[in-house]
């Protein structure tokens, strides 16, 4: 089992500012998604569900809520004897505190934990993105095709491309190029920011990169593109299915919508690949007599006594009598009282849309509420 | 910390819910979309501080396991206390399963013996409320007695006919009696089989009883020595669903379909745990049309469902309908499909356009596993 030898990383320590409101008391990880979820779930599940124990979780802002959901990681089944899910948030030493300055100085900080598993390969994984992937075949890949680093890409639309960080590649996937949101693209595939690396190859590159006075410390901006110009092999590993990254509110509530479709890329539905969460020990929803629910997805606890539409409702969320609900997404605990009309917004957890408020336009989509904690 | 010993006791008769034990004990009989009978019973204990709790098992142990395994999700894996699970001891010359519950409870002597806490609560598994049991124990404490028996007041008892047969509390000459309601009584005290006992009174009346090796039950034993203890009864004001035949499981179902029960069930005095499936979010079409009812995670519904309690995943097809029904978990409803008054148990694949019809005095159960193409 070659998978033993990994440890992955997760980067769970960004704002997320682009999510504004959804992010200002929480880090972006943590946030919401999809009814019953936290975005973190996915990469989490993804790693429980390819086997991979020893998973270490990189936080700094807003951890809270981060904290409390994973704990000791009993829902992926990660509290382990050896291995297991740990939480490495920045930390004072000798020289003094310091942040995170960057996603590579992260894992240079947490270069002891690494070495603690003695891996072969260290897997960096971010805690922001939606997708269903299995870490193993890219990791056998990485093994069989004797890379130094490998970084998993997907095919964006050309006309997208300039939005993403682009690998150049040649026809068997070596990657010679790393063009970051290139004017004119000259591939369209983009990096998933998911990278397998040869650990020992990884550690001798970070600690070069901590002397860097003019280094930003981050992978995409100098870790990759060092390593690249020193010659080692870096493939391109295709990946083609489900994925989002849900750094914006607008992509946030795309990738919502995705789900009310029943034949989605994301598979929600298949037994095989599960997605974990904490569990709340809340009851079924219900639906009342006047209740009325159509192409929308509902999770536990929730109850409907008005017209849902189109829209997701998270756990224990509330729709009261006369309430319509359309094109809109209703975070935990969320109410939206008698005879208020929502039309294409996020209402945030624990929040309550008063009596006969209307709020929303076809336009643009509304945040309804100052923050979210994220605690439930 | 509380200082008493949850003992719940699954040597239940199942003779009038045979349909939904024949691969399982009462106790793991799923309930309300997402929970099994015992979930009710266990959580209340939990929510009420109890920390070590033993299970007397009879049977069917297979269902039981999976369902609580080590007990984690009720927070019952724990190093001191718990969860504990007694069996009875299988012979090495006989497969035969012994009469009444009385054995399990010899083959335990000494984890009885063991036990830490001053007074233990014994209970049944298929009483379904949400009760906080502190202020039954300290009545108990504060009464000094020997035994206390949770009951029910109930009004207008000739009338209820989903009664008939339980256990009622009488009084008579200052001592107390337990036996059959026969329907002729219109006030009465209804035992919901929940006695709060001294630990040395039950463990006293556990030796005397395997000591005469006549009485085969614990409850009888039980109930045959009330006059010789202090007993008093305590009434829990809440409404408690006993679940002893299908009718009564078929109407306890529709009870929680009223909201304001549902949050007293549900959230009283703390949540019921289960079990986690970790099942997606429950997708609803356009097509779909679902009136006052209960459906679990991991369903996809498109069809109409009506008054119905709906438990994980299970597939409700295009023109498929569902009225007045209960639905048990991975059950497939095929397109057209009609289903009135029925109780649908796990892995059932219902054919399109088939109709199946029961009755509200007499629900059709389907069981387990089956195919109607």
């Amino acid at each position: 089992m070659i998978y033993s030898k990994v440890v992955a990383m997760i980067l769970a320590g960004g704002q997320g500012s682009r999510l504004k409101n959804l992010t200002k008391k929480t880090a972006k990880p943590a946030v919401h998604f999809g009814g019953k979820y936290r975005i973190i779930d996915f990469t989490l599940s993804n790693c429980a569900n390819s086997g991979i124990y020893s998973v270490g979780i990189l936080t700094q802002y807003q951890p809270l809520a981060l904290n409390t959901h994973i704990g000791t990681g009993v829902p992926w089944d990660l509290d382990r004897r050896s291995g297991g899910v740990e939480i490495l948030p920045p930390y004072m030493s000798t020289e003094g505190g310091r942040w995170y300055a960057g996603t590579a100085n992260a894992i240079y900080e947490n270069i002891d934990f690494i070495d603690l598993h003695d891996p072969e390969y260290v897997l960096i994984l971010s805690g922001d993105h939606i997708y269903k992937m299995d870490y193993r075949k890219m990791i056998s890949f990485h093994h069989e095709t004797k890379a130094d680093v490998t970084v998993s890409v997907i095919e964006v639309p050309w006309e997208e491309a300039s939005r993403f960080g682009i690998l150049n590649t040649k026809d068997d996937n070596v990657i010679y190029e790393f063009d970051e949101k290139p004017a004119e693209p000259k591939n369209n595939l983009a990096s998933m920011g998911i990278y397998v690396f040869n650990w020992k190859l990884l550690r001798r590159y970070l600690r070069e990169d901590h002397k860097n006075k003019d280094s930003s410390h981050d992978f995409g901006a100098d870790i990759i593109p060092t390593i690249l110009s020193d010659g080692h092999r870096m493939m391109a590993y295709r990946f083609s299915g489900y994925w989002k990254d849900v750094g914006t509110v607008e992509s946030y509530w795309e990738a919502h919508m995705d789900l009310l479709d029943p034949n989605n890329e994301l598979r929600l539905y298949d037994e095989e690949w599960k997605i974990y969460t904490k569990n709340l020990d809340v009851p079924p929803h219900y639906i009342s007599y006047d209740g009325n629910v159509e192409n929308s997805l509902l999770n536990e606890g929730c109850e409907v006594y008005g017209l849902v539409k189109n829209s997701i409702l998270s756990t224990s969320s509330v729709v009261e009598e006369g309430a319509v609900v359309e094109d809109s997404i209703l975070l935990p605990y969320a109410t939206v009282g008698k005879g208020a009309v929502l039309k294409k917004s996020i209402v945030l957890s624990r929040h309550k849309v008063a009596e006969g408020e209307v709020l929303g336009s076809e336009d643009e989509i509304t945040l309804v509420g100052a923050y979210d904690m994220g605690i439930l | 910390m509380s200082n008493l010993q949850g003992i719940i006791n699954l040597g239940e008769r199942e003779d009038y819910i045979r349909e939904l034990t024949m691969n399982r004990p009462l106790a793991t009989v799923p309930f309300a979309g997402r929970y099994r009978l015992i979930d009710f019973t266990l959580s209340n204990m939990v929510n009420s501080g109890i920390d070590s709790i033993s299970l007397i098992v009879k049977n069917k142990f297979h269902s039981l396991n999976d369902h609580i395994g080590p007990g984690k999700d009720w927070d019952l894996d724990r190093k001191t206390g718990g969860l504990r699970i007694l069996y009875p001891d299988m012979q090495p010359d006989s497969n035969l399963i012994s009469i009444g519950d009385i054995p399990v409870v010899r083959s335990n002597l000494s984890h009885f013996a063991s036990i830490k806490k001053d007074h233990i609560l014994l209970t049944r598994s298929n009483y379904i409320g949400n009760i906080d049991f502190v202020p039954a124990l300290d009545a108990h404490i504060k009464e000094g007695n020997d035994i206390t028996i949770l009951t029910r007041h109930i009004q207008q008892g000739r009338v209820r006919v989903d009664l008939l047969g339980m256990d009622i509390v009488q009084k008579r000459n200052g001592s107390y009696s337990i036996g059959r309601n026969l329907g002729n009584q219109n006030n009465f005290d209804l035992s919901i089989e929940m006695y709060i006992m001294k630990k040395s009174v039950f463990l006293r009346i556990v030796h005397e009883t395997i000591e005469e090796g006549v009485e085969a039950f614990l409850k009888k034993a039980i109930i045959a020595r009330l006059s010789d203890y202090k007993v008093n009864t305590y009434t829990i004001s809440v409404d408690i669903l006993p679940i002893h035949s299908i009718q009564q499981y078929y109407n306890a179902s529709l009870t929680i379909l009223d909201p304001e029960y549902a949050q007293y069930l549900f959230y009283n005095n703390g949540k019921i745990y289960t079990k986690a499936k970790d099942a997606p979010s429950t997708l609803y079409s356009s097509g779909s049309d679902v009136n006052h009812s209960l459906i679990a995670n991991g369903c996809v519904i498109e069809g109409t469902v009506e008054n119905s309690i709906i438990f994980r995943d299970v597939h409700i097809g295009r023109g498929a309908v569902v009225r007045n029904s209960i639905v048990f978990q991975d059950t497939q409803i095929s397109s057209r499909a009609n289903l009135n008054y029925c109780i649908v148990d796990k892995f059932v694949h219902i054919g399109s356009g088939k109709v199946l019809m029961g009755d509200g005095g007499l629900p059709y159960v389907i069981s387990k596993g089956a195919s109607i193409r």
